[in-house]
């Protein structure tokens, strides 16, 4: 079999294929078919004609399998075109299954009549056997001149003369002989076959015959076009002129060229390109007009010829969104989900070989939005959206690069949900999350080995996804990031350059030499002038940062990177902070020239990490070709290759990935803080407690869920003003609370670096200062009654062999910033009548703080570990409230209510949940269920307002 | 050059380290000066100084006083580069103090180099040992005859 013909059949196998599955999809768009007729039947015919062809060419050279897979579905297509009918969903299945067996089949194509086809074909056998039986009334006869026009649809016609009587034999291989005539011993036929006119002329070259199209008025025209061109365009239906006239292409409209030649071609032009840089340089130096002229023009033939090579590698990125559609569809049939597609930007193109490196990525996203993105129907509808979910898919050409952004209207990431799963895989500690904004824990998802997906699926969570989405783009020199808001949607944003092998590039100086910035991680340079250095770049943690665009950017200063092999700790990047802010303090006291001090910052971006990037000075842009480092020199990771500058000089491509892993810390934690929105669901006794030092005699702890984030500060960073502390914390300035002032504890001690505890709910702008974070545990609580009680502390129990005091972190705060305390207290309220209120609630930690909130003289309050307890007390008492947790052992708060709802004498009952499941959906369920009120464990605030709305207390 | 079992050889001998080194001058491309284009690669070995572009293509220089030293030598600009064929590695020169003499050497003056432990002695490593695959052996002096298949594998030592 020549290797070549059998190349070029599978190459357009491609096309055949991707044009039938488009066609099906087209198909499946049309609303109403009896409207839009014509676009069934052209669909219909275009599908048909596709599968035909590849028919054709597989019964020439002996693809038994492939011939017995298009001609079964040829004559569904057939069928369908003949009655005008558009598939059904059990057929449209069929036939994309059948897509999908092909697709197998020609990808070993050698082997391929080798593979099982037999359930395929049964099924497609079994459906035209079917639709036949049905539709047997409704054909019309099939002798009729008519119906043999019909079935010569999508066959060529052949006139084939020749001396040689045994073509015959050949002819009946390949199609049908219509006509035979004899002349004087020359023998004509007409014939009709499956076969392009190029293969059908290829399968009777040993016979020496004269093989023409049989089309009687363009014959001769068609003649000498086929004869002087090799291409042969998609079947055409024989009789009609004006089509067979479509048959060849000029000979330059298309030319297969191997790939291998494409990536020589373009190496050449990335070479020619230095040159070029070379030249130019020269040029202008040397002052010579004539080669200034010289230069100008190869300039701009380099150009030419250097975007003419580009052009031929690149491809329209149709060629892997048009793959998607066809995703979306099969997992919305397996979720039972309605999703819509939207795509824009097919036509935006990109180099092959970027081409090619994205499509696993892109599907993984894609399956991603379908499976854990959008939301079943009814959840739709539920959450008051549209109940078909959407998807969108956008690319963009922009300066040097593309963008391609896969959004999705759907349910949103859970930052806390990805947060507790990194932890119980243990990537991550509870203290580094209490530490991480929402966005910083979304990014946890792409750590290697990650996937909240509770079992491996064949649509996505396998637990491989994210991280391999990111290396492979990151590898491309793109970036990935991803942005989500729960209950509105996702976006994943990736940015890939146009081609791989010549970039745009920032050139930068840097200890006295040159090096280079991808453009594609360069967001802008900007430049600190004299005192300006020393007044905006800080120190946080021992990190330097610039406030930038209202947040503060981290700096890594190049030199430093340089200088050491090793990658930063804390205690190094403390070093060099403190090093260059001893290098400007010591230049403003001594240097009145101190105006004259520039300090470039190049701000770049890789993913979601930013930074500053302190240089010497930003020079120039240049068009560079990547070069790999010296094998040698492949384990160093803070550049991505070398190149040759214009001037001749070779020069490093920074890789910013590897200078910020290299010098940044792995968990940032000092941008713009975010309100966590969910609270750690813990239905155990048990209850997480983090347990600081305050000063150097007691041990404090407050209850996890009660802290939104810690800061790391330093003692000379708190500034005091007016009596009260406080520390800039960003741009904010957030009041320190000190234990030992409000509940008079010991003194803090006089540590460097102390932690500022921020309260979960409330708007307040303080927190607790700590010296010492001991950890997170869990602990039982169940405060002592025995200790000693005072305003401000909740109680006081055992934490291992350890007294331990549970301040009251609202209280701290409210004190610290002499806000009404009295305000959030039922102390100075007097009722007529004592309220009767029941707490239903398992954890004593909750069941005695909630009792110390309803802490009133005229408000009588008792407990029960179980719904089934307060339930039994409901009926035996009369209560003015009940207030009830929902995950409770024995009978649950849900439970509960609908008792409570169900029984005469109780059922009106005012009554609350107080629960940390915190999503809307646990709130629908609260309120469906019979509670009055939903409320968050615990915030103090909407608490107080709901108990004195129930108790009419305004 | 075959005469009565004698093959003659010629070497190309150079001096750094503080003494005289021979080299198959069969191994060497071209020998060249040290242009100011050298692109100092940081994190890279000790014996490392840079990349050169030599002519389009980007060569990675070694400085064949620190690896002998085992440890980065601040090098004088005077030296000369050795630049070796394809087959010997990939892409790289050798910068050294300066050139001696090249040198027609019949093989009877050339010892092969039994190094002892593969380039340790008294168990510690010695890279010129390592590098040195025979002596020659004149009138007054050894002259260590270094194998240029092992530079590049040396810098990694």
């Amino acid at each position: 079999m020549d290797e070549e013909i059998v190349e070029s059949f599978r190459l357009e196998s491609e096309e055949h294929l991707e044009a039938m599955e488009a066609e099906l999809f087209a198909l499946e768009k049309i609303e109403d078919p009896v409207k839009e007729e014509s676009s069934v039947i052209e669909s219909l015919n275009s599908a048909f004609r596709a599968a035909h062809s590849l028919k054709g060419a597989a019964v020439f050279l002996g693809f038994k399998n492939i011939t017995t897979v298009t001609h079964a579905m040829e004559n569904i297509l057939g069928e369908l075109r003949d009655s005008v009918k558009r598939p059904s969903v059990d057929c449209a299945n069929l036939l994309f299954d059948s897509l999908d067996a092909l697709s197998k089949l020609f990808v070993e194509l050698y082997e391929s009549d080798n593979i099982d086809v037999g359930s395929i074909i049964k099924r497609l056998n079994r459906y035209v056997e079917e639709s036949e039986r049905g539709s047997k009334l409704e054909r019309p006869e099939s002798d009729s001149e008519f119906s043999a026009h019909e079935s010569l649809e999508g066959m060529y016609k052949f006139c084939v003369t020749s001396g040689n009587k045994a073509v015959l034999g050949e002819l009946e291989l390949v199609g049908e002989v219509l006509e035979s005539t004899e002349d004087g011993g020359c023998y004509k036929y007409i014939v009709t076959s499956a076969l392009e006119y190029e293969l059908f002329s290829l399968s009777l070259e040993e016979f020496e015959c004269e093989v023409m199209p049989y089309v009687e008025k363009a014959i001769a025209e068609e003649k000498k076009s086929v004869e002087e061109n090799f291409v042969v365009d998609a079947p055409v239906k024989s009789e009609d002129t004006k089509s067979v006239k479509k048959i060849a292409k000029p000979m330059d409209a298309s030319v297969r060229v191997p790939v291998a030649l494409l990536s020589e071609l373009m190496a050449l032009a990335g070479e020619l390109v230095l040159v070029r840089n070379q030249h130019l340089r020269w040029a202008s130096e040397c002052g010579d007009s004539s080669a200034k002229e010289i230069s100008s023009r190869l300039d701009t033939v380099t150009t030419e010829l250097q975007t003419s090579i580009i052009r031929t590698r690149m491809q329209p990125l149709d060629k892997v969104l048009s793959r998607l559609p066809r995703i979306v569809r099969d997992i919305s049939i397996a979720l039972d989900k309605k999703i819509d597609l939207d795509i824009v930007g097919r036509e935006v193109e990109v180099d092959k070989t970027i081409l090619e490196s994205i499509v696993d990525p892109l599907t993984h996203l894609l399956r991603n939005s379908c499976d854990h993105g959008i939301e079943m129907p009814a959840a739709r509808v539920a959450a008051q959206k549209d109940e078909v979910g959407c998807i969108r898919v956008a690319a963009v050409q922009e300066s040097g690069h593309i963008s391609i952004c896969i959004s999705d209207d759907g349910n949103g990431i859970d930052p806390n949900k990805i947060a507790e799963s990194a932890l119980k895989k243990g990537m991550v500690t509870e203290l580094e999350l209490m530490k991480m904004s929402n966005q910083e824990k979304i990014s946890l998802i792409m750590l290697p080995g990650f996937s909240t997906a509770e079992s491996v699926s064949n649509i996505s969570g396998r637990g491989v996804g994210m991280d391999v989405v990111r290396s492979s783009i990151e590898k491309l020199g793109g970036t990935f990031e991803i942005k989500s808001e729960i209950g509105v949607g996702t976006e994943f944003l990736l940015t890939l350059p146009l081609t791989l092998a010549i970039i745009q590039s920032l050139v930068i100086a840097e200890s006295g030499y040159k090096y280079l910035i991808p453009r594609i991680n360069l967001e802008e340079v900007i430049s600190l002038v004299g005192k300006n250095i020393h007044a905006k770049i800080k120190a946080v943690n021992g990190q330097e940062v610039l406030n930038y665009h209202d947040s503060l950017l981290q700096l890594v200063r190049l030199n430093e990177v340089f200088a050491s092999s090793k990658a930063f700790d804390s205690q190094k990047r403390e070093e060099i902070s403190k090093k260059y802010q001893q290098v400007y303090s010591n230049r403003l006291e001594v240097d009145d020239a101190v105006d004259s001090l520039v300090l470039d910052i190049a701000v770049v971006r890789v993913g979601q990490k930013r930074f500053g990037l302190i240089i010497d000075r930003a020079l120039e842009t240049e068009e560079i070709v990547v070069k790999p480092l010296h094998s040698a020199q492949s384990n160093i990771k803070i550049f991505l290759g070398s190149t040759i500058m214009g001037d001749g000089a070779t020069s490093l491509i920074l890789d910013i990935d590897g200078i910020a892993k290299h010098a940044l810390s792995e968990v940032h934690y000092l941008e713009n803080e975010h309100v966590a929105d969910r609270s750690i669901v813990n239905s155990e006794l048990s209850q997480k407690i983090i347990s600081f030092a305050a000063g150097s005699n007691d041990k404090f702890a407050l209850a996890l869920s009660f802290i939104r984030r810690i800061y790391t500060i330093k003692t000379c960073d708190i500034q005091s003003i007016g009596g009260k502390e406080f520390v800039m914390i960003g741009e904010k300035s957030i009041n320190i609370a000190r234990l030992s002032k409000i509940m008079e504890y010991s003194v803090e001690n006089r540590s460097q670096e102390l932690y500022l505890i921020m309260p979960r709910f409330g708007k307040y702008n303080c927190g607790i200062l700590a010296s010492e974070i001991f950890g997170i545990t869990d602990a039982v609580i169940d405060f002592e009654d025995s200790m000693l009680k005072r305003d401000g502390v909740l109680g006081t129990t055992f934490v291992g062999d350890k007294l331990t005091i549970f301040p009251d972190i609202y209280y701290v705060c409210e004190r610290t910033l002499g806000t009404d305390i009295a305000g959030l207290s039922f102390k100075s309220k007097v009722f007529s009548t004592p309220k009767q209120v029941l707490i239903a609630e398992d954890t004593p930690f909750f069941r005695q703080l909630i009792k110390t909130y309803l802490s009133c003289e005229s408000m009588v309050v008792d407990t029960a570990s179980n719904g089934q307890e307060a339930l039994d007390m409901l009926l035996k008492k009369q209560y003015d409230l009940l207030l009830s947790d929902i995950e409770m052992p024995i009978m649950d708060g849900l439970e509960l209510i609908k008792e409570v709802r169900s029984r005469d004498g109780i059922k009106n009952i005012p009554a609350i949940s107080l629960t940390s499941l915190n999503t809307d959906d646990d709130r629908r369920r609260c309120l469906q269920a019979g509670y009055d009120k939903y409320l968050a464990k615990l915030n103090r605030e909407e608490f107080h307002d709901s108990i004195k709305k129930i108790f009419n207390m305004n | 050059m075959k005469n009565d079992g004698i093959i003659n050889h010629n070497f190309y001998f150079f001096i750094s380290a503080g003494r005289k080194w021979g080299v198959d001058i069969g191994a060497i491309r071209e020998v060249g000066e040290l242009t100011d284009s050298l692109c100092p690669v940081p994190h890279s070995q000790y014996s490392v100084m840079g990349y050169l572009n030599v002519r389009g293509d980007i060569h990675q220089l070694i400085s064949f006083n620190s690896l002998i030293a085992g440890k980065r030598v601040e090098e004088n600009k005077g030296g000369l580069v050795l630049f070796f064929k394809e087959n010997i590695g990939q892409s790289f020169g050798v910068y050294v103090d300066d050139a001696c003499e090249i040198m027609t050497v019949n093989n009877v003056d050339i010892e092969k180099w039994e190094a002892v432990g593969s380039g340790s002695r008294n168990n510690e490593f010695d890279m010129s040992e390592y590098l040195t695959s025979s002596v020659y052996r004149s009138k007054d002096e050894l002259v260590p005859l270094i194998d240029p298949t092992r530079i590049e594998g040396a810098i990694n030592i």
